[in-house]
């Protein structure tokens, strides 16, 4: 079988690909205890009494005497699993929340340490409900992180509460959370449906100014390479209270696999309706010719790659995210993704939705879904 | 005839793509090895 120069760069990715998921996932796990050394008081032992969840006592070395009790959870953030321990003294009441482990974007894991955050939960008792919307507050736009330090919490002072103390309390239930966020989207979803019907061209452009307010700035919830790489370890955060995420990664994700177009990027992504909007004002749009357009398009591809590896070795979705859209929404970023944001905002004045072409994961993650829907049709067809 | 005018619109477009490709790699150096404080 001759092997095109295209096909042997797929199997090359593919191959690459697959070491750095492997290499990621025998890498080993932070040891915990040593993380935790320094929260222990002096003159005291550590023991560990339960390995589900993982639960550790301090006693004092001379009496005896149970100093404080330490537990480890786990819960589901934005970019992925969120580790902490809760640290109480004798009598249940928190004194101490240590995160261990994050995948969210540092930036906004920041946030919810500036905002001071963590310190709502010192001083409450392991038997307090430690829910959002009673006794604790979210940071605005952090909110997937801070529900998922909330839970973390909560599950492990009530293991605390429950399998130590004894306390008699009740769990707080999680509840479907359905509010004002899933019906824009959903409306987004309708009206994008009635257009594909009506092929209405200002209703497309009523859709991608509210998109752009409402995914872009008043959520930063552009779907960006790390939302899609999180699902290959599994981070998917419980469909209960994240029915938005649902919705907007499954729903984009289907589009292409069901309906077998890419209607996300058309219709949806602020980013991309930033660029059809500067490009209406210029009016210019360069058209490159076919060689380099090509050479664009493998760009996009090899940037894709190289992000999954990053985020394959270092098991940080987060990490590989480069497009700037939390830079443009939220003015959030490392120093060099301020040079990346104005470059790419100036590309989109003079060629149209230049950085989806060139440079845009997520365009190639969904057109591979494409590319796969169609394969599979083919292969049907030939069946049949 | 090669038209000047849109081959150097073409080749400034071209600078500028290498360009933000240039910023995205220093953005993943920067992310895998990232400077201890």
């Amino acid at each position: 079988m001759k092997l095109s120069l295209k096909n042997a760069a797929l199997l090359l990715a593919v191959i690459t690909l697959s070491i750095a998921y492997i290499l990621g996932s025998t890498k080993k796990g932070t040891q915990i205890v040593s993380q935790l050394q320094k929260f222990i008081p002096q003159n005291s032992e550590i023991f560990k009494i339960s390995n589900n969840p993982l639960l550790f006592e301090a006693h004092n070395k001379g009496t005896g005497k149970t100093l404080i009790y330490i537990v480890v959870e786990k819960a589901q953030g934005w970019g992925g699993p969120l580790k902490l321990a809760t640290i109480t003294d004798s009598k249940g009441i928190i004194t101490q929340i240590v995160v261990l482990e994050y995948k969210e974007t540092p930036s906004f894991f920041h946030k919810i340490q500036n905002h001071k955050f963590f310190q709502q939960f010192i001083g409450k008792k392991v038997s307090d409900p430690l829910s959002i919307g009673q006794d604790i507050d979210t940071v605005t736009q952090a909110t997937i992180s801070s529900k998922a330090v909330t839970e973390a919490v909560r599950k492990g002072s009530h293991s605390i509460g429950r399998k130590i103390l004894k306390f008699p309390f009740k769990g707080a239930e999680r509840k479907w959370k359905f509010g004002i966020r899933e019906v824009i989207l959903l409306s987004l979803y309708m009206l994008m449906f009635i257009d594909l019907k009506l092929n209405l061209k200002i209703l497309r452009y009523f859709i991608l100014g509210t998109t752009f307010i409402f995914l872009g700035f008043y959520l930063n919830a552009a779907i960006s390479i790390g939302n899609i790489s999180a699902l290959f370890f599994g981070f998917i955060p419980p469909l209960k209270e994240n029915i938005f995420w649902w919705m907007l990664i499954f729903g984009a994700l289907s589009f292409p696999l069901i309906l077998k177009r890419n209607l996300y990027c058309y219709y949806l992504c602020p980013f991309g309706a930033l660029q059809e909007f500067t490009a209406k004002i210029s009016g210019i749009n360069l058209k490159l010719n076919k060689k380099n357009l090509i050479l664009t398009k493998y760009l996009a591809y090899f940037l894709t790659w190289l992000a999954l590896i990053i985020t394959f070795l270092t098991l940080n979705p987060a990490l590989g995210a480069y497009e700037p859209f939390a830079t443009f929404f939220r003015a959030e970023g490392m120093n060099i993704q301020w040079y990346i944001m104005p470059a790419v905002i100036l590309g989109s004045f003079f060629s149209r939705r230049l950085f989806c072409r060139a440079f845009c994961p997520v365009g190639v993650l969904l057109s591979v879904l494409l590319k796969i829907r169609s394969k599979f049709d083919s292969i049907i067809n030939r069946l049949k | 005839m090669i038209n000047l005018k849109n081959f150097l619109k073409e080749f400034l477009l071209m600078v500028l793509i290498g360009a933000i490709f240039f910023l995205i790699l220093v953005y993943f150096y920067q992310v895998s090895f990232p400077k201890t404080p």
